[in-house]
């Protein structure tokens, strides 16, 4: 994976592929578009399951309700047919357990009745009076109550005559020994004087509850439950609170505080759903309404996940399907971004190997004619003319250096062959002289020399040889040796125009090349200062003194090596004390401003008389200093030479210690 | 900066330089000039007009006797001409003046190869 690793930026940070990028964006975006849809569908499809709930619900509640309805009819018609028997007919007290078991045996919904007589009754022998008829094992029995117990303190006597209207009493267990639940019916009775007669019940045994109850088909792990009018439970799955615990009292024994908001509905009789948190069950959805006419509310409870199965199911599958179509499609963009950004990626890492100078990286194969394909095209011609300028520039340097070391041999051949030891004759107290030469970069050939022909004679040597590099070294040195060889030839003192000639005849022969050299001699007898001179196309020394700076007058003289048996006139001269020789190239007069404006033989000359009263060496560097300050800018075009020589006068004086 | 014109006549060539004819356009001159030598296969002369030239250098004078000694054995002739100012100067300061013919005007000049 290395190579997938993005390299540093400048700013030391490291870059995100582009594949990476657009993934990420993508898959954001479709996550998020996900998000919502499986949000939005899982909300509206739970109110749609909600509502069918509450419906099936209310459909299972009114099926129950009818049922629920009919039996305790029985009880209400039994009853009142006994108050009827009793308040039309009258019958005596002992006809009345009779009638009271032909209307039980008629009815065997009902398990008992009861008729118990007001203590204050207009009958004297009905006010200790309590019959009662009930089934046991399927016989119908009677018993008068009143022998046993005070019949007037229970429930089913004493709430008619309180309230003054039939109601049912809240059940409770029966006390014949079969347990089972029961619940009385009770009416209220007055005789002709409107003074109460009696309380007449009917008992009902709840088991019919449990039969409607479990026809009442919930489903899964649904169950249904009933309460009074109190709330106190008289059907639920839980045994152990039937009739003993109310929603109320469970809500406070068992810590579940959103029973008791239920309980207020179903007592009040709501129809509706509420939620619920059972710890041991979950989450659950109770579906209530009330039943009958007394009171009751039925519950119907189910597990909410059970509820909401489907819609669990749904959502699992949707997300399955989203998170595996999340998956995909990474998967796609990935591969799809790798196909967009591999090419990038191989012209980055080829450009990267280009950058560090590898410029023969191969690049990768162009495909197809998009940017990418562009780009590569592009760094191909850019990595083509890169190698044409490199090959370019490697012949042009090479072809530099070897220009510039034959220049560099021209050069240190050149002055070698210069004496650059000042003062040259430190014994010799009648000479001051100096001498500079100072090269251009490219052209060259000047060189100068000075040489006691003897005792007392002095040759100053000027020349520039034409041409440059090795060749026109070569040449001086030639030429320098002809100057040397033939002055010696030709004994202590001889004369500068014979010897010029004598040197250009030399040169001459041989010179293929075409060679030439511009030389100025000048011989001073060292005794008394007087000079002859001779020039072969070289401008004319000046002299200098007191009075000023003038060149020599010119003398006859071609270029020396240019043609043979040439003839060269010779000039004199007289140096007094004090006087100078001031030799010199075209390099000074020659030189160019940036102006390309020349110095001019006038400058130079002012500046000599400027500088008259200078010893030799000050005058050469003031004069070298003053040709660099104008030129300025401009490059030395040509080599430059300076030779001055201060004649100090005859042996008068004491010779400079060695 | 240098430009030289040939024009070729019956006696040989007609070269008029304008510019500067130093170390830098010498060897070009050399080699063109050469080269209508060659051209020419016979005795030809040379008239150099300098009138337009504005500097020669050593260089320039080296090429320019180069010319010379490469008509010498065929007895061809340079002549110089329309010289003035810096380059008359170098001219006679070179002691060129005194191997090779300098006509004071072109007429002078196509005279001396024998044009008129």
């Amino acid at each position: 994976m290395k190579e997938h690793l993005f390299p540093l930026f400048p700013d030391g940070r490291r870059g995100v592929s582009i594949a990476a990028k657009l993934s990420l964006m993508i898959i954001a975006g479709v996550g998020a578009i996900f998000l919502a849809i499986v949000f939005y569908g899982y909300s509206t499809s739970r109110a749609v399951l909600e509502e069918e709930f509450s419906a099936r619900m209310e459909n299972l509640g009114n099926a129950a309700e009818s049922k629920f309805r009919q039996i305790p009819r029985v009880a209400e018609a039994v009853t009142r047919d006994l108050v009827s028997v009793l308040t039309f007919f009258n019958p005596p007290p002992g006809k009345i357990p009779e009638m009271m078991k032909v209307l039980l045996e008629s009815h065997p919904e009902v398990s008992g009745l009861s008729i118990g007589f007001s203590k204050q009754a207009g009958d004297p022998l009905l006010r200790n009076f309590c019959p009662i008829v009930f089934r046991r094992g399927g016989a119908i029995l009677y018993q008068d109550l009143a022998q046993e117990l005070d019949w007037t303190v229970q429930d089913w006597y004493q709430l008619p005559l309180q309230m003054g209207k039939p109601l049912w009493t809240e059940p409770f267990f029966g006390d014949d020994g079969s347990g089972a639940m029961m619940v009385n019916y009770s009416v209220p009775v007055y005789d002709s004087s409107w003074r109460y007669l009696a309380s007449v019940g009917a008992s009902l045994e709840l088991n019919w509850l449990a039969d409607i109850i479990s026809a009442m088909e919930v489903g899964g792990r649904g169950y249904v439950f009933l309460v009074t009018s109190n709330g106190a439970f008289v059907s639920h799955p839980r045994r152990e609170l039937l009739m003993r615990e109310t929603l109320f009292t469970v809500a406070e024994m068992e810590n579940r505080p959103d029973l008791i908001p239920l309980g207020h509905s179903m007592i009040g009789g709501e129809t509706g759903v509420h939620s619920l948190y059972d710890p041991l069950r979950g989450r659950l959805l109770v579906f209530f309404r009330p039943v009958g006419d007394m009171g009751w509310s039925l519950g119907i409870v189910f597990p909410e996940e059970e509820v909401l199965d489907d819609i669990i199911l749904l959502r699992r599958v949707q997300t399955f399907l989203g998170l595996g179509g999340t998956f995909a499609l990474l998967l796609m963009v990935f591969f799809i971004s790798g196909r967009i950004s591999g090419p990038i990626r191989r012209l980055k890492d080829a450009t990267q190997r280009l950058s560090s100078g590898d410029l023969n990286a191969p690049l990768p194969p162009i495909s197809g004619r998009d940017e990418v394909a562009l780009l590569t095209v592009s760094f191909a011609s850019m990595r083509e003319n890169l190698l044409l300028y490199v090959e370019r520039l490697k012949n042009e340097t090479a072809a530099r250096e070897r220009i510039a070391s034959e220049l560099d041999i021209a050069r240190s051949i050149q002055m070698s062959l210069v004496p650059r030891t000042f003062p040259p004759f430190p014994k010799d107290g009648r000479i001051d002289l100096f001498a500079r030469l100072e090269p251009a970069r490219e052209v060259g050939g000047d060189f100068y020399d000075f040489f006691r022909t003897d005792e007392d004679h002095l040759m100053l040597v000027v020349g520039d040889v034409s041409g440059k590099g090795i060749p026109a070294a070569l040449f001086m040195a030639v030429t320098r040796s002809f100057v040397k060889a033939i002055a010696a030839a030709s004994g202590g003192c001889p004369s500068p125009a014979e010897l010029m000639a004598a040197v250009n005849d030399q040169i001459v022969e041989g010179n293929e090349a075409c060679m030439f050299v511009t030389l100025s001699f000048v011989l001073v007898d060292l005794r008394d200062g007087s000079f002859r001179y001779a020039g072969g196309g070289h401008p004319f020394p000046r002299l200098f003194g007191s009075e000023g700076a003038a060149s020599l007058p010119p003398v006859k003289g071609p270029l020396v090596g240019a043609m043979g048996g040439m003839f060269f006139e010779e000039g004199s001269g007289k140096l007094k004390e004090g006087e100078g020789l001031f030799l010199f190239t075209d390099g000074v007069t020659e030189a160019f401003d940036a102006d390309e404006a020349l110095l001019s033989e006038d400058v130079m000359d002012r500046w000599l008389s400027e500088m008259r009263s200078l010893g030799s060496e000050a005058l050469v560097s003031e004069m070298r200093r003053r040709i660099s300050g104008f030129a300025g800018e401009a490059e030395q075009s040509d080599d430059i030479t300076l030779l001055c020589f201060r004649y100090r006068g005859s042996e008068t004086r004491t010779p400079q210690a060695d | 900066m240098f430009e030289m014109k040939i024009a070729v006549e019956s006696w040989g060539r007609d070269v008029s330089l304008t510019g500067r004819l130093d170390a830098g356009s010498a060897p070009d001159f050399e080699k063109e000039a050469i080269a209508a030598v060659d051209a020419a296969g016979e005795s030809v002369h040379f008239v150099l007009d300098f009138t337009n030239l504005e500097y020669i250098s050593s260089a320039g004078l080296r090429s320019i006797l180069v010319l010379a000694k490469r008509l010498a054995p065929s007895g061809g002739k340079v002549v110089l001409c329309g010289m003035s100012g810096v380059v008359e100067e170098v001219i006679g300061v070179s002691g060129f003046d005194s191997f090779l013919p300098v006509a004071g005007s072109r007429g002078d000049a196509l005279r001396i190869v024998g044009a008129v």
